[in-house]
């Protein structure tokens, strides 16, 4: 089942001299349950295709749909209250609110909605993510693995059809990067969610089910088990 | 660059538009001090300047001197000048062609120094034979320079002189109080026309004029002590004294200190706005001060930054600040000049106050290095990790969770983002409530102007009284004094004076006067018992004057005797106070004017009062006047009250002036605080926008975060600011007038409104800003 639809996304910024085309035509589309990354060199417009995705961002042209439904044909209030039902997000820098506890912090979407957490679904997160004990903790007593635990517990308390993910192990140790890959595995396969991860390391993209390269501005699909395309 | 602080004028270039804020909290600060100490200036200076040309511009007179001991006191080194004064006044019987004349003998120098004289023609007499006369005399008896008069004693002798000057008529009136035809002589030639008897000397005063940087009152207590002087040989020229603050415990002085209150209310409200400016500004720079830390430099050094940033801002700041304040004091002085001439006349055309440029300069650096101290510190407080680690507004680091439970999520965040950081929390209410408190302890200011420039109600600009103080004028005559157009309105009273009255079985003394609806009006304001309204519509009702001596209540009769026969009235009011109850051991009853004619059979009036319309004039007075004949005599105050209703006015512009700056203060300082606070927190509202905030959550959770403020604020402004009006209003108010302090209802309602409003609308500008970003920009931004 198609989750996912990007149509000849495109992306400019500036004009005249200055102009700088970060997405050109870029069009792909994902399954329920999969798990993609988006690798590429610094500046090749990773973010920004996350970003126009995740409709933190417009693009200049071209088309998003998620689940049928075209994201920029919405207006503002709707696309954002769609977006906080339907996209989970985790940032490389975690943007926890630092006055929320852990507890908190994870229902923050739910609350944003006015609805009353489950405890149960909300202890079954903590459970997953081993931050039980740590549930009334402010994030800035937490390890920079566990924040991100946090961050991935946030993106996934709303059960979204999609969690995109920039980097989210990009300022973490490898164990903890391993941590957070798990879980978003466990996440992918269990509650059956659409991924999109970008990454530069090479290894964690091993361990999805597809690849795709940016390279300025350009998408190209590396396809499916990426180890043997990668190495 | 030489040395790291040169980086200040650099960054200060890159961060022009962040520092925009500061450096107007600064311009405002210096504005506000140096409008305020060179407008009193100015004042003072006219206020000097007047009382100079009133009296002359001499400190003590000195009588029955003799000349060592003059001289003893013209050595002394705080005498500016001093000289022998003596004057004969024209009903002396001295004439000059038959033209009666007051006589002025002094030195050329106490002449021009102290009674600031001038000659319009001709010179100063120099010998005891020249002699100068004012212009009047010189229009009257058609002198002419070199001329000889004859000027003729009272015992019909005279002396010859030569006339070498002729002086202006207004200044002369300083050298003889109230005298303009003035004949001026050297002392010798007073002695010579030889007009006392006995020593001359004897009858001469000596004047001296002390420097103004003198302690006069030490100097004149010394001069006494030292030259075996007694009181009584000493006049002040306490007028003088009283404006150029050298009089202790004058009400001037009191003033003075009221105005210092208020000025350093002032300063106080300016560090808090520098300071909580500058804490923002250090706030969305945590990554910078964070990124120099890693490159080496130490807390000290960081301190020094921010403080040479405040000094860097003030150079521009300042200037501009007191140039603004030079333009404001020049327009509200001449405001104040066309709107009440007879009382500022003499204020400065384009006064420059060295005072106030001095002052606020001292206070600007003072205020701006005091408000820099908690963003030093907090600067110098920034980790060189915060700055690498990107989680840079983590700096805040809150100790406590936000309560998610009693409000909505964008709320409880709201009022959490206000109440998290304590200090920040205190510098912001902080801030609130003292511009409250300013505004109350200005207030008082109006209540001030209210009671000490506005004539009461019932003040009459032309007075008609019968001669004879009987009920004799006609009581048509109201009527025809109404049909002229420059009158307001016209109202008489009838008096029946020592009228004998048994009140409580004691006989008293009584005056009974009538009043007419206007009058009843006005009496309500004093009303402390029963009411008017029987007095007006039935007979023989009355209301009595409260006095020490009688204990008359509402219901009680009072016997009246008039014309032998005796007459009951009922007490239907008590009145506290009435400006016709002057005199002691005299009741005093008022009735309408049919009791008063059913009592007396009068039905004429003893006074006709008559109060004009604003632009009414002495023609229009004269008008009235030729209505009447004979039998009653006029008391004209027309430019009396006119004038106290335009000192009024003058002081109105000052006042209310003022209080839209504090205003303006408040508002400005409101948004400016909002913004800073938003701009702060835009990296962390990104984040939240990119999890699903709505905008309209977080316009609320802003709004969540400004009411926080604003309600503390004015609980605080409440606290601080009601107990600081009482002080003002009972050292400016109760002391002068006896009035009662009420809580100043009106004016807290008026300003709480106005933060309120302002606080809600403060939050529409980052709220569009924060709207047109995107959420990627919202992220990235610092």
């Amino acid at each position: 089942m198609e989750i996912l639809k990007v149509q000849n996304l495109c992306k400019t910024y500036g004009k005249g001299e200055a102009r700088v085309e970060a997405l050109k035509n870029v069009s792909f589309s994902m399954e329920k349950g999969e798990f993609a990354a988006i690798v590429g060199e610094s500046g090749s417009g990773k973010s920004t295709l996350l970003n126009c995705i995740g409709a933190l961002d417009t693009p200049t042209s071209g088309n998003v749909y998620m689940d049928g439904q075209n994201l920029f044909s919405m207006k503002e209030e709707k696309r954002t209250i769609f977006r906080r039902r339907n996209i989970g997000f985790v940032f490389q820098s975690f943007q926890l609110v630092p006055e929320l506890t852990v507890e908190q912090n994870i229902m923050f979407p739910l609350l944003l909605d006015y609805k009353k957490p489950k405890p149960a679904d909300i202890d079954e997160i903590l459970e997953v993510l081993g931050l039980v004990d740590r549930r009334h903790h402010l994030p800035n007593q937490l390890s920079g693995g566990q924040q991100q635990r946090v961050a991935i517990g946030r993106a996934l308390i709303t059960k979204p059809k999609l969690i995109l993910a920039d980097e989210p192990t990009g300022n973490l140790d490898s164990k903890s990067s391993q941590d957070v890959m798990d879980l978003l595995i466990q996440a992918s396969r269990h509650y059956q969610q659409t991924i999109l991860m970008i990454t530069h390391n090479n290894n964690l993209a091993a361990s999805v089910d597809r690849v795709f390269r940016v390279s300025d501005g350009i998408l190209t699909d590396l396809g499916g088990k990426a180890n043997e395309t990668l190495s | 660059m030489r040395r790291y602080l040169d980086l200040v004028p650099i960054s200060a270039k890159v961060h022009q538009k962040q520092s925009k804020m500061t450096r107007i909290c600064i311009i405002l600060a210096v504005f506000l001090v140096a409008v305020m100490f060179g407008l009193a200036d100015m004042y003072l200076q006219g206020a000097i300047q007047k009382q100079m040309q009133t009296s002359g511009n001499w400190h003590y007179q000195f009588s029955a001197l003799d000349a060592d001991t003059a001289t003893l006191i013209s050595v002394r080194p705080e005498v500016e000048v001093s000289g022998w004064h003596n004057t004969v006044k024209s009903d002396a019987g001295y004439s000059i062609n038959e033209q009666p004349v007051a006589i002025s003998g002094q030195d050329e120098v106490v002449f021009e120094d102290i009674y600031l004289n001038t000659l319009t023609e001709g010179s100063y007499p120099t010998t005891e034979n020249e002699i100068a006369v004012s212009s009047s005399i010189k229009e009257a008896t058609s002198l002419e320079l070199g001329a000889l008069v004859d000027l003729v004693r009272p015992d019909g002798s005279s002396a010859s002189f030569s006339v070498v000057g002729f002086l202006d008529n207004e200044d002369a009136a300083r050298l003889v109080t109230g005298e303009t035809s003035i004949a001026v002589l050297t002392p010798d030639g007073f002695d010579a026309l030889a007009f006392s008897a006995g020593s001359p000397m004897t009858d001469w005063d000596y004047v001296i004029q002390l420097s103004r940087r003198s302690d006069m009152a030490n100097a004149i207590a010394d001069i006494k002590v030292k030259n075996g002087l007694s009181d009584e040989q000493v006049t002040a020229n306490e007028s003088l004294l009283s404006v150029e603050g050298q009089l202790a415990g004058t009400n001037v002085s009191q003033i003075y200190q009221v105005a210092l209150l208020l000025s350093i209310i002032v300063m106080l409200t300016c560090i808090l706005m520098i300071s909580s400016t500058l804490n923002s500004n250090v706030m969305q720079r945590t990554q910078f001060f964070g990124s120099m830390r890693c490159l080496g430099a130490t807390k000290k050094q960081i301190m020094r930054f921010v403080r040479h940033e405040g000094l860097h801002w003030c150079k521009t700041a300042i200037p501009i600040g007191i140039g603004l304040s030079i333009i404001v004091v020049w327009i509200l002085s001449a405001a104040m000049r066309i709107i009440s001439p007879q009382w500022f006349s003499a204020m400065p055309v384009f006064g420059i106050s060295w005072i106030s440029i001095v002052v606020s300069i001292i206070l600007g650096l003072l205020t701006v290095l005091l408000a820099a101290r908690s963003p030093a510190k907090k600067a110098a407080k920034v980790s060189p990790l915060e700055a690498v680690s990107g989680n840079a507004q983590q700096v805040n680091s809150f100790h406590k969770a936000a309560n998610t439970n009693r409000f909505k999520i964008e709320t409880a965040l709201g009022v959490h983002h206000a109440k998290a950081g304590k200090k920040n929390y205190i510098l912001m209410t902080g801030a609130f409530a003292i511009c409250i408190a300013l505004f109350l302890s200005f207030t008082t200011l109006v209540d001030f102007m209210k009671n000490a420039f506005i004539p009461p109600e019932w003040t009459a600009e032309l007075s008609i009284v019968s001669e004879s103080n009987t009920c004799s004028i006609d009581n048509s005559m109201t009527e025809a004094v109404s049909q002229n157009n420059a009158v307001k309105r016209a109202f008489g009273r009838m008096f029946a004076y020592d009228v004998p009255a048994m009140i409580q079985g004691n006989l008293s003394n009584s005056n009974v006067i009538s009043y007419e609806e206007n009058q009843f009006k006005w009496a309500e304001d004093s009303l402390i018992e029963g009411s008017v309204d029987p007095v007006r519509q039935k007979v023989n009702q009355v209301l009595f004057v409260d006095s020490e001596t009688s204990d008359v209540h509402v219901g009680d009769s009072i016997v009246l005797s008039i014309n032998g026969e005796e007459r009951k009235v009922t007490v239907a009011g008590i009145l506290s106070d009435s400006p016709l109850a002057r005199l002691e051991g005299t009741e005093t009853i008022f009735c309408s004017e049919e009791t008063f004619t059913g009592l007396t059979g009068e039905n004429g009036y003893t006074i006709i009062d008559v109060q004009f319309q604003n632009s009414a004039s002495q023609q229009d007075v004269k008008e009235v006047e030729s209505l009447f004949t004979g039998d009653v005599t006029f008391s004209n105050n027309l430019s009396a009250v006119q004038q106290q209703r335009n000192l009024y006015r003058a002081f109105a512009v000052l006042v209310y002036g003022f209080l839209s700056i504090i205003v303006a203060i408040t508002v400005f300082h409101i948004m400016n605080t909002i913004n800073m606070g938003v701009a702060a927190k835009m990296k962390q509202y990104g984040a939240m926008r990119a999890i699903g905030m709505s905008d309209w959550q977080l316009v609320k959770m802003i709004v969540a975060e400004a009411t926080t403020y604003a309600v503390s604020g004015i609980i605080a402004g409440c606290i601080i600011g009601i107990p600081l009006h009482w002080v003002v209003f009972v050292s400016l108010i109760t002391n002068f007038w006896g009035i009662a302090w009420n809580i100043p209802f009106l004016a807290l309602g008026l300003i709480i409104c106005v933060v309120l409003l302002t606080t809600v609308l403060a939050v529409r500008g980052p709220a569009k800003r924060l709207h047109a970003m995107s959420i990627v920009e919202n992220i990235s931004a610092h």
